[in-house]
């Protein structure tokens, strides 16, 4: 973004404050040359503000929101100070390893892996992108390597950026080896026939399987229509199976209130399947709980069990 | 199964299959790291949180991300939801808390009301002359019976005695207010708190109970709010006796309460003015050594003769200093001549003397040394391995210094507790006693009873 630079100019005592405060707490490890945390700034500005031009008082803002002293250490590393690596790996390390047990649901192998296969890049790429600046004298190109550091803009703070990337790797590892479902199949009631891989028998009941269609797409129409929030409320819980203390992190919301709106959407959610299903499919009442049972012995589900597990 | 129950189980076992959510648009690419992790820590605007959860909620592969984030944030890290109430807000709800409130207020007025009725001594003059002026009629309206033991004695005596003491002369209450401001003023200095007079005597065994009830009598002779401005003139005298620390050992105590007895009492007699009050001072001659002055003097050093006398002088002085903890000021306390070798000072802290006097160490809790080259004039903190209590030391000279603690702990210092280095310890038991010949040899008691020497430094114990 060339008006990344013009933007810092225009805030040139904000920085001044920023370089104060990274300053402070980067004398543990010998301290962070100027320059590049500019540097490291004016990219992250450039980054937030690619695709928009900020209003006034949203550049400021954004200063103000950075992670100077992660961004300064941050920073460090990839100029590949000795004992700005030093104080990474004494303070991140455990924690990053901590980190990858709980992604890998404690399996040690893959964590470790994880945790190290991580580390040593960002490690030894830091130091050879430094070496690479420093033997070329500051040239740009695709002969430069890029730190992983680099795409650390101090939005949020190291540590939570460590565990995105892990989480980021490990997730599409565990896709890569999974046997994927499609999840682009296009609903029709005839498509539904074969969901869970078995064919409905049409002898027991001829409705059966245009009942289960039926149902399903009322749902998926009324997912659509939810509220993005409360979809992926409903997703956190349902699909990725987390806790609510876990769904209240991420949403941050109280416990007690993500399972309120779970009960207040599963409602809203049946209001609206019922109403699809009587208002656009001319279903009557009994034909209606008779969707809801066939749903039930197709995808049984343990819904007691499940609740008192999370809760 | 219950008929209601089944489209809620329908719905969520097809909420767990994943065609049933619509996908994500086709060329919409994920978030990167870096924006997940803003997202994650809340450093987005409202709108980015808007676009990345209208993506996020129709994106498996950033769902599982998300919620990976999730699992491997330490517990210490998460930050209350913006909707969270804090711990025990319950606790400030007006709706229980109003009553509950007014319910404290009522029992607080009523508690101070009777309390106004009985002699305290932990008010100022002041505070005792406004109450008592504002609650004069109480007390005369409330005559409890007569008492039998000394405590009732207490309050019921001086209930009584105030009900019959209206008159007093102008110059003796003048003398008294003069003398108790004085008094009073000396116990700010020392930030005293004068405790209730005949409950602190009365603790001091049978003798206090008389005094107590001396006390009371003399209460009677005063005008309600001067007396107790005298009971606090002599609370805060017999305060004055007592060292200036709160903590007291029990040796000091035993020692002290005598003193502060006969303290008290010829105080109380020096304070008692008014010849026209005679049979009352005489009531109060007969039970102590009052010597009946018609005038209030200047309650100077104690009229105790002897050592005792001088060292309540040297203590009142002490106390009227100020807030001084001066190492000079504690260290006096302790410094008889025939018991250096250990002493416990009025903190309850070890202190252990070179046989020149000149090197003190004193021991604290929690592995604390002090140590002084200028026998207590000034002190510097020295650097410990332990953490426990010590309960004993020894000095053989002034560079080596043994001490000894709980849990079998021994330390032993050659150059004057610059350094301080562990010794083996032939017992897990505290070290109760040390006696230490050079930085060698040493005779240790534990706690059992137990008894060793070392003549290597801690190498090789014999039980004795």
């Amino acid at each position: 973004m060339p008006g990344a630079q013009k933007l810092l100019e225009a805030h040139a005592s904000r920085i001044d404050k920023l370089l104060e405060r990274a300053e402070a707490t980067a004398s543990a490890y010998g301290g962070v040359s100027h320059s590049p945390l500019v540097d490291a700034i004016r990219r992250s500005v450039a980054s937030r503000f690619r695709d928009s031009v900020p209003a006034r008082g949203d550049v400021a803002a954004y200063l103000d929101s950075l992670y100077i002293e992660d961004l300064a250490l941050a920073t460090a590393c990839r100029e590949a100070s000795e004992p700005a690596w030093e104080h990474f790996v004494s303070r991140f390390r455990s924690d990053l390893y901590s980190a990858a047990r709980a992604i890998c649901r404690h399996d040690e192998a893959a964590a470790r892996e994880l945790a190290d296969s991580l580390y040593a890049e960002l490690f030894g790429a830091g130091r050879g992108a430094s070496s690479e600046r420093s033997r070329g004298g500051g040239q740009q190109g695709s002969g430069e390597r890029r730190s992983l550091f680099d795409y650390f803009h101090g939005r949020s703070k190291l540590a939570t950026w460590l565990r995105a990337i892990l989480s980021q790797r490990f997730v599409d590892s565990v896709r890569a080896s999974r046997r994927t479902e499609s999840l682009d199949d296009e609903q029709t009631e005839q498509e539904v026939i074969s969901i869970g891989g078995r064919r409905v028998a049409p002898e027991s009941d001829p409705d059966r399987a245009r009942y289960l269609s039926l149902l399903q797409v009322a749902l998926t129409s009324a997912l659509a229509a939810l509220p993005p929030h409360e979809r992926l409320r409903l997703a956190y819980y349902y699909v990725q199976d987390l806790t609510l203390a876990e769904i209240g992190r991420l949403l941050d919301e109280h416990e007690a209130t993500v399972s309120r709106h779970l009960d207040r959407t599963r409602g809203k959610l049946r209001k609206q399947v019922e109403h699809a299903l009587r208002a656009e499919k001319r279903l009557s009442d009994a034909q209606i709980r008779l969707c809801f049972e066939y749903a039930v012995e197709e995808w049984p589900f343990d819904l007691t069990r499940a609740l008192s597990e999370r809760e | 199964m219950a008929d209601e129950q089944k489209p809620d189980k329908a719905m969520a076992g097809m909420l767990k299959r994943k065609n049933v959510w619509p996908p994500a648009s086709a060329g919409e690419e994920c978030p990167d790291a870096a924006t997940l992790a803003a997202y994650f820590d809340r450093s987005l605007s409202a709108s980015e949180v808007s676009l990345c959860e209208l993506h996020f909620s129709a994106c498996s592969r950033c769902q599982e991300q998300l919620a990976a984030l999730a699992r491997s944030e330490p517990p210490s890290a998460a930050k209350p939801a913006a909707d969270e109430k804090p711990a025990f807000s319950w606790l400030w709800d007006w709706r229980w808390m109003a009553p509950v409130g007014a319910a404290v207020v009522v029992f607080v007025f009523y508690v101070s009301f009777k309390t106004m009725n009985a002699p305290t001594g932990s008010m100022s003059g002041g505070e005792i002359v406004a109450k008592r002026e504002a609650a004069a009629p109480a007390p005369a309206a409330s005559k409890p019976e007569k008492p039998a033991e000394p405590a009732p004695a207490k309050s019921d005596a001086a209930a009584d005695a105030v009900s019959s003491t209206k008159t007093l002369s102008a110059d003796l209450q003048q003398k008294s207010r003069r003398e108790l401001d004085e008094l009073h003023r000396k116990n700010a200095a020392t930030a005293l708190e004068p405790a209730p007079v005949a409950q602190a005597l009365k603790d001091k065994g049978a003798r206090s109970a008389e005094v107590a009830s001396g006390v009371v009598a003399s209460r009677a002779l005063l005008k309600p709010a001067e007396e107790e401005k005298q009971v606090a003139a002599a609370e805060s005298r017999v305060i004055v006796a007592q060292p200036p620390t709160a903590v007291v050992s029990g040796a000091m105590q035993t020692e002290t309460a005598k003193t502060e007895n006969r303290a008290a009492e010829t105080s109380r007699a020096q304070a008692v003015p008014s010849p026209d009050a005679a049979p009352s001072v005489q009531s109060i001659q007969k039970q102590g050594r009052a010597i009946g002055a018609a005038d209030a003097k200047e309650p100077a050093a104690p009229a105790v003769a002897g050592a005792q006398a001088k060292k309540q002088a040297a203590l009142k002085k002490e106390s009227t200093s100020g807030q001084q903890d001066t190492a000079s000021s504690r260290y006096a306390l302790e410094a008889e001549p025939q018991s250096k070798a250990k002493l416990l000072n009025a903190l309850g802290e070890i202190i252990v003397t070179s046989p020149n006097s000149k090197a003190i160490w004193r021991l604290g809790s929690a592995g604390q040394i002090e140590h002084s080259r200028d026998a207590g004039k000034s002190w510097e903190t020295q650097t410990s391995p332990a953490q426990e209590s010590f309960l004993s030391g020894s000095a053989s000279s002034e560079s080596i210094c043994w001490v000894g603690g709980s849990n079998g702990v021994l330390l032993r210092t050659m150059d004057g507790g610059e350094n301080w280095e562990s010794i083996p310890s032939p017992t897990k038991r505290g070290i109760v006693n040390l006696k230490a010949s050079d930085q060698l040899s040493v005779t240790l008691t534990a706690a059992d009873g137990h008894t060793f020497e070392t003549r290597d430094a801690g190498a090789h114990w014999r039980a004795r």
